[in-house]
């Protein structure tokens, strides 16, 4: 059996509960809610309403439909950022950022829209100083601020809950990608003043791939990225005022989202604390079994600090691909390596071009899985010295 | 599907239906999910029917959640007809 290490990218497996329910609403009720008015699609318009509300309780989020069904968490950025922005506004971002937030901003940056980036420091940490600082600074307040609530090369965690009521204070719009927190660390959109959250739904929440949503707080207003049939006003050429059909288009994926709800139930049942407990524990075993290692960095915050869900490394004089790729072909380990799509985050703590190696454990890992990478990796570094000795 | 002395109301999102619906539920209220009639779908396509006498608590409850229809209809002698949106017509 393969010792998956990969879960920032997406958790895998997901709880029995999640198989269940997929298999469950793919045999029973996997019709397009929303559209016919037959008791099966209104069945499953009613499944998919209590998945919104399942979301809008875990986040905080007062109304269930200001809650977007999106198919991961670059499509829900996408809405946000494509639907608010416009020639004049001036974004605050950081230089920690993933692709999904980093290069749409880059295309919007071409349309005549300011993209500030707050420089993180070489753990990957952005202060919550820098970006009061941007947001005020250059004549004009900034109209959003955009930031992931946690690297998904560091684990560095930003303090959204700093920055965020003070942007509401500001008037400033506030978006956090939670593409590696939610599941993990608590989020509350009211009290952190968060006015739009994007979050894939097969991470942390374990849900299935294809799942991810987009929170929008009251008010907001975006123009729709993909035109198409939303089930109500039919006879309207247009797309409907209200959300979430607005932004929702074409048919939804009933299925994936009571797999999503069936994992979003599973993290409320152990908690976020004992989650979060889970993988510190298993990412210390790994700190410290790493630390022995000849020429071993370690990226991102200190043990000490508080992190995400994984760990960053880099061996010197050693190319991580070809340690992942030892670990995959010769010991059915995956790990990632490279630069985990976000090229800007290597910059700020010098890892370009070659990237890190990144272990991210999940919910189903276990002591003897790190125990059997670190074993591991002794074993190949041990090889290529005596081969290059 | 709407009898005599029904009332249906019209709401303007599937999703705001399914939470009108889940909300009168829970508060005891008897009210049912409709396909809209052909006449009034301009809308949405479906409509929450409901017994007249159910009218001002199914109101008072909707708007208590901040979740006013889009539109009242009322059947009277076989006819739907548009009623003015407050929580009791005659
Ligand atoms: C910080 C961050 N943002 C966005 C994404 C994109 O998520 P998705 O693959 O669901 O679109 C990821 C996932 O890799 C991520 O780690």
């Amino acid at each position: 059996m393969a010792i998956y290490l990969d879960n920032a990218a997406t958790t895998f497996p997901k709880p029995e509960s999640v198989y269940h329910a997929l298999d469950q609403t793919g045999r029973q009720l996997a019709i397009s809610p929303g559209r016919g008015s037959y008791s099966l699609a209104l069945e499953a318009g009613r499944l998919v309403y209590e998945v919104r509300e399942t979301v809008a309780e875990f986040f905080n989020i007062p109304d269930p439909s200001r809650v977007v069904f999106t198919a991961n968490a670059t499509e829900a950025i996408n809405l946000a950022l494509f639907g608010l922005l416009r020639p004049g506004d001036r974004v605050i971002s950081t230089t920690m950022e993933h692709n999904a937030v980093s290069r749409p901003l880059q295309v919007l940056e071409s349309r005549g829209i300011e993209i500030e980036r707050v420089p993180a420091n070489t753990t990957g940490q952005v202060s919550a100083a820098a970006i009061r600082e941007a947001v005020t600074n250059g004549g004009k307040i900034a109209r959003m601020v955009v930031l992931s609530h946690c690297s998904n090369v560091t684990g560095s965690i930003q303090p959204i809950e700093e920055i965020g009521p003070w942007c509401r204070q500001q008037g400033v719009l506030f978006m956090v990608d939670a593409a590696q927190s939610a599941g993990l660390l608590p989020i509350d959109v009211q009290s952190m003043g968060i006015d739009l959250l994007a979050a894939a739904g097969h991470k942390g929440l374990l849900g299935p791939a294809g799942t991810g949503f987009l929170y929008l707080v009251e008010g907001l207003q975006p123009t729709p990225l993909i035109y198409g049939g939303t089930g109500g006003n039919s006879a309207s050429p247009l797309m409907p005022e209200e959300l979430p059909e607005r932004l929702e288009y074409g048919t939804l994926n009933t299925q994936a989202l009571a797999g999503l709800q069936a994992g979003i139930e599973f993290v409320r049942s152990h908690g976020l604390e004992q989650i979060r407990r889970h993988k510190s524990a298993l990412l210390e075993q790994l700190f410290f079994g790493l630390s022995r290692l000849p020429g071993i960095r370690i990226h991102g915050p200190s043990q000490v600090q508080p992190q995400g869900g994984l760990l960053s490394f880099s061996l010197a004089g050693q190319d991580p691909s070809e340690i992942g790729f030892l670990l995959d072909v010769e010991h059915d380990i995956c790990i990632r390596t490279g630069l985990h799509c976000a090229p800007d985050a290597h910059r700020s703590i010098g890892t370009l071009p070659a990237g890190t190696l990144r272990v991210s454990p999940g919910l189903f890992n276990t002591a003897a899985d790190i125990d059997a990478l670190l074993r591991t990796m002794d074993r190949i570094l041990c090889a290529k010295s005596t081969i290059s000795a | 599907m709407i009898a005599d002395g029904d009332r249906i109301v019209l709401f303007n999102s599937p999703t705001r239906v399914m939470k009108a619906e889940k909300l009168l539920r829970k508060a005891g209220l008897v009210c049912q999910l409709i396909p809209a009639p052909r006449q009034v779908a301009e809308c949405c396509a479906l409509a929450l029917r409901f017994a007249a006498t159910e009218q001002t608590a199914i109101f008072n409850e909707l708007a208590a959640a901040n979740l006013t229809p889009r539109r009242l209809y009322g059947k009277h002698q076989g006819l739907l007809s548009a009623l003015e949106l407050t929580s009791e017509n005659e």
